[in-house]
C-alpha cells in the first residue's frame, strides 16, 4: 500500500495499485472540500502523467464532498479516458449519490457498491 | 447604402427620436382606425385556416383585426410619421450589438436592481451596446423567469415598466416573448382549474395516461427528461397536463384560437412597453400533434409568421427572434424565406464550434462549417453569441461534429469545473444538450500555471470571432466580465444552470473594474475596446459579405466586405497557444496594393506579391482593414 501525504496533514489519500499493476485504487477521506481537492488534483494528474489510466476512487470513507472536492474528482476525467483508460467510484455515499445525480455526472461515470466490483470492471 | 466615413452614421431611419413617447398609455379612437391593407387582411386569414381550418379562422378573424386596431390606436403621431420612413433592410447596422442579461443580476443595496442596471449601462455600455436584451423581468414561480405568472407586469422585486422604459432612452431593447408556456401559478391556469370555461381549452390535457400511447409518447423530442405530463387537480377532476419543460411551466395549447390570439395582444402589449425586438422563446415546441415529434411543425411556423404579419403591419421596426437549440439545419429554417419569419436567430452552431476549436487548437471544423453558411437576406441575419443565461447548446452540431467530438468537448467542460445537460430523444434514450460552465471557465482551467493574462488573452480571441463574424453580436453580463464558474451554486440551488447565473454586487464590480490586475478589468476594458471599434466599422454591417480565408488549421480568417463601398476587413485570430505566421492571398481584393492597417494595435501590414505576412504570437487577433483612401 502506498499513502500519499498532502501538506495539509488532516487530509490522507492513500493509493495503492492491483496487484496486476493495471489498476490504482484511491482512497478519498472524510471530507472532500477545498483541503482535500488540490492533492486529488494532483494526485489524478500525476497518474496521467504516468499513463496509469485505469482508476477506481474508493468513497466508502467520505462522508461530504462540495462543488469544489468534485470538480478535484473528475479534474482528469477526459485525459484519462484519452488516454484510453476510465475513472469509476466505489461505494460512495447517499450524499456523494446525490450530488453525481444533481449534476449528472452519473451519466457519465460509473458507481459500483465496492472496490471489488469497480476493479474487477476493468478486466 | 453609400457612406462617406467609418464613424458612426444615422440610417434613413429617424426612428432613434424620442423613442419613450411613441406609445400612448391609452388608446385614440377619435382618430381614423387602422385600416388593414387588403394583401395584410389576406395573409393573416391564410395563416389563420392553415392553422384552424375555415370556419374556425373566420371566426377568429375579426378579433384579430380588433387586436391590430387597438394597438394602432395606442401609436402617437409621431410614429406613425416615421414609420412611413422605415426600411426594413435598413432595421440592422453595424452598429447592433446586444448586451444580455437578467435584469437583477447586478444589484445594489436600497435600489432596484433595474435602476442599477440602467446605472451600469449609462456608465459603461453606451455606445458600446445598442441593444439590451433584459432577460424575463415578469412575476415568475421558477426557471429563472421562464416560468411567467403575469405577462403584463415587470416583477415588482426589480423594478416597474418606468423602470424599463427608462433604459429606452439609451438602447433599444428586446423582451422575452415565453410564449410557450406559462407558471403552474399563473392566473390563466389557476382559473383553468377552477373550471373557467374561458380557459378549458388554454392547455393541453388529458384524462388518464391511457388517452396518449407509449409510442406517441416516445416520438416526442423534448429537451428534458423529466416526465412529459404533469397530474394537477381541477374542479372537473384529475388531468394530465402537456409539461414540455418541467412540471411548473404548462404548455398554452395554440391549437386553440384564443390562446394565438391572446398571445398576439401580448406581443403587441410588449411593443407598447418599448420592444424593439422580441426574443420567442422555445418555439420550436409551439404546436403539438400526436404521432409527431412535437418540434419544428408546420403550425409553429406558420405562427410565428403570422406574429410577422401583425408587426410588420403596425410595429414594422419591431424584430423578431427566434431561440431555437436545435441541429443548425432546422435552427435556419427559422428565417423562413429570408423576409417572411424572424429577422434574427441564433446562431447556435456557433458557440460549440468555437469551444472545440480552442479546445483542440484546431479551427477545422469551425472553417468547414463556415464556408457553408450563406447571408439570409438583406432582413435577417445571425444573432452571434458565445454564452448566455442557458448553457452552450449542442444540438446545433449534432451533424456537424462526430459524436465522438461531441462527447469529448463535453468531457473536458467536465475536467473545467462545469456540467452536462440532457435531453430526451424521442426513442427512450437521452443525449447531451447542452454544456453548462461560464465561457471563461470553459476556455481556461483554474488549477493551472498560465498567467492570467495568457488565459485573458486566449479568452479575448474566442471573443473576437464572434465579433468578427456576419451577423449581430450578443454578450452574456458574465461574457462581458470573464466570470468563472459557480459551482456552489448549482448544489445549493440544485440547478446546473446556476452555474451562470451568479448575482453581482455593483459596488464590488466597480471596484474589480477599476483594478487593473483582476481578470475582470482586464477582460472587460479589452473587450469593450474591441466591441467598440467593431461598431464604428462599416465592413462588420450584418449584410457586409464573408468569406472564410483557408490559411491553416491553426488560424481563422474571415473576410468581411461591403462591396459597394470598397471597404475590407480581414479578421485573423491564432486559435493556439504557439505562434503562427500566415501569407494571405488578397489579389482578389481590388485594394490590395494597398497596406492593410490592424484596428486593434494600429500596425501596418504592406502587400508584397500580392499578399500580406502575418505573424501571430499564441491567441493574437489582428483585424486588418484596407483603407479606400
Amino acid at each position: 500500500m502506498t499513502k500519499n501525504m498532502d501538506q495539509n496533514s488532516s487530509s490522507i489519500f492513500t493509493t495503492q495499485e492491483t496487484r496486476d499493476g493495471k489498476v490504482i485504487v484511491i482512497e478519498t477521506p472524510q471530507f472532500l472540500d477545498l483541503n482535500s481537492a488540490a492533492p486529488l488534483r494532483d494526485i489524478l494528474a500525476d497518474l496521467v502523467a504516468h499513463g496509469k489510466v485505469h482508476v477506481v476512487v474508493d468513497m466508502s470513507e467520505t462522508e461530504y464532498m462540495d462543488s469544489i472536492g468534485l470538480g478535484a474528482l473528475v479534474s482528469r476525467i477526459a485525459a484519462i479516458r484519452t488516454g484510453g483508460g476510465d475513472l469509476r467510484l466505489a461505494n460512495p455515499s447517499s450524499h456523494t449519490q446525490k450530488i453525481l445525480e444533481l449534476t449528472n455526472l452519473d451519466m457519465i461515470i460509473e458507481t459500483f457498491e465496492d472496490v471489488n466490483s469497480a476493479v474487477e470492471s476493468f478486466t | 447604402m453609400k457612406g462617406t466615413n467609418g464613424h458612426q452614421r444615422e440610417s434613413g431611419n429617424r426612428l432613434s427620436e424620442n423613442r419613450r413617447e411613441w406609445h400612448r398609455l391609452a388608446p385614440n379612437y377619435e382618430r381614423r382606425h387602422f385600416q388593414i391593407p387588403a394583401d395584410l387582411k389576406s395573409r393573416l386569414s391564410q395563416k389563420l385556416t392553415a392553422l384552424y381550418g375555415s370556419e374556425q379562422a373566420k371566426k377568429a378573424y375579426p378579433e384579430l383585426e380588433r387586436i391590430l386596431k387597438v394597438h394602432y390606436a395606442h401609436k402617437c403621431e409621431q410614429l406613425i410619421a416615421l414609420e412611413k420612413q422605415f426600411k426594413t433592410s435598413e432595421r440592422l447596422n453595424e452598429r447592433h450589438a446586444i448586451f444580455i442579461t437578467y435584469g437583477d443580476l447586478l444589484v445594489s443595496p436600497g435600489e432596484k436592481p433595474l435602476e442599477t442596471l440602467s446605472d451600469l449601462c449609462r456608465n459603461y455600455l453606451k455606445g458600446v451596446f445598442n441593444t439590451l436584451h433584459i432577460l424575463p423581468f415578469f412575476p415568475y414561480s421558477s426557471d429563472r423567469g421562464f416560468a411567467v405568472m403575469d405577462f403584463e407586469e415587470v416583477d415588482p422585486d426589480i423594478g416597474s415598466w418606468e423602470d424599463i422604459l427608462q433604459l429606452k432612452t439609451n438602447f433599444q431593447l428586446m423582451f422575452d416573448g415565453v410564449f410557450n408556456h406559462v407558471s403552474l401559478q399563473s392566473r390563466w391556469f389557476q382559473e383553468y382549474l377552477n373550471g373557467n370555461p374561458d380557459f378549458q381549452d388554454f392547455f393541453t390535457e388529458f384524462s388518464t395516461r391511457a388517452k396518449i400511447s407509449e409510442d406517441h409518447l416516445k416520438l416526442i423530442v423534448r429537451p428534458r427528461t423529466s416526465d412529459l405530463l404533469t397530474p394537477v387537480s381541477t374542479m372537473n377532476g384529475q388531468r394530465l397536463i402537456w409539461t414540455t419543460f418541467s412540471p411548473d411551466q404548462v404548455d398554452l395549447n395554440y391549437q386553440n384560437p384564443k390562446v394565438l390570439l391572446k398571445m398576439v395582444e401580448i406581443l403587441l402589449t410588449y411593443v407598447r412597453r418599448g420592444a424593439d425586438f422580441v426574443r420567442l422563446d422555445a418555439v420550436t415546441y409551439l404546436w403539438k400533434q400526436l404521432g409527431t415529434s412535437c418540434v419544428h411543425l408546420n403550425q409553429s411556423h406558420t405562427t410565428i409568421q403570422l406574429f410577422r404579419d401583425v408587426l410588420d403591419a403596425v410595429a414594422p421596426y419591431v424584430g423578431l427572434v427566434t431561440e431555437t437549440n436545435v441541429p443548425h439545419q432546422d435552427n435556419v429554417r427559422y428565417f423562413g424565406n429570408g423576409h417572411d419569419e424572424a429577422q434574427m436567430i441564433y446562431n447556435f452552431a456557433l458557440p460549440p464550434l468555437v469551444l472545440h476549436t480552442f479546445q483542440t487548437g484546431n479551427a477545422n471544423a469551425l472553417t468547414k462549417w463556415a464556408k457553408n453558411l450563406k447571408k439570409v437576406s438583406e432582413e435577417a441575419t445571425y444573432l452571434n453569441i458565445l454564452d448566455s443565461h442557458d448553457g452552450i447548446g449542442v444540438m446545433a452540431v449534432r451533424d456537424i461534429l462526430t459524436k465522438e467530438e461531441i462527447e469529448m468537448m463535453a468531457l473536458r467542460v467536465v475536467e473545467h469545473g462545469g456540467f452536462i445537460s440532457y435531453k430526451a430523444n424521442g426513442n427512450g434514450t437521452d443525449s447531451p444538450y447542452e454544456l453548462n460552465i461560464t465561457w471563461y471557465s470553459a476556455l481556461n482551467r483554474e488549477d493551472t500555471n498560465e498567467a492570467t493574462e495568457f488565459q485573458v488573452k486566449r479568452y479575448l480571441a474566442s471573443r473576437a470571432i464572434a465579433l468578427a463574424f456576419m451577423g449581430v453580436p450578443g454578450i452574456y453580463l458574465h461574457g462581458l466580465l470573464g466570470s468563472k464558474n459557480d459551482s456552489e451554486a448549482v448544489l445549493v440551488e440544485s440547478e446546473r444552470r446556476s452555474i451562470n447565473r451568479k448575482s453581482i454586487l455593483k459596488e464590488e464590480l466597480v471596484r474589480s473594474l477599476h483594478d487593473k490586475t483582476t481578470s475582470t478589468a482586464m477582460i472587460f476594458h479589452r473587450l469593450v475596446r474591441m466591441i467598440q471599434i467593431r461598431v464604428s466599422e462599416r465592413a462588420f454591417h450584418p449584410n457586409a459579405a464573408q468569406r472564410i480565408v483557408d490559411t491553416s488549421d491553426s488560424l481563422f480568417v474571415v473576410l468581411r466586405s461591403l462591396e459597394d463601398e470598397n471597404r475590407h476587413v480581414l479578421a485573423a485570430t491564432n486559435v493556439t497557444d504557439k505562434k503562427q505566421t500566415a501569407a494571405i492571398d488578397v489579389r482578389f481584393i481590388q485594394l490590395s496594393a494597398r497596406p492593410w492597417r490592424d484596428l486593434l494595435s494600429g500596425q501596418e501590414f504592406k502587400v508584397s506579391e500580392g499578399k500580406i505576412k502575418i505573424e501571430l504570437r499564441p491567441y493574437d487577433v489582428f483585424w486588418l482593414r484596407a483603407d479606400a483612401i
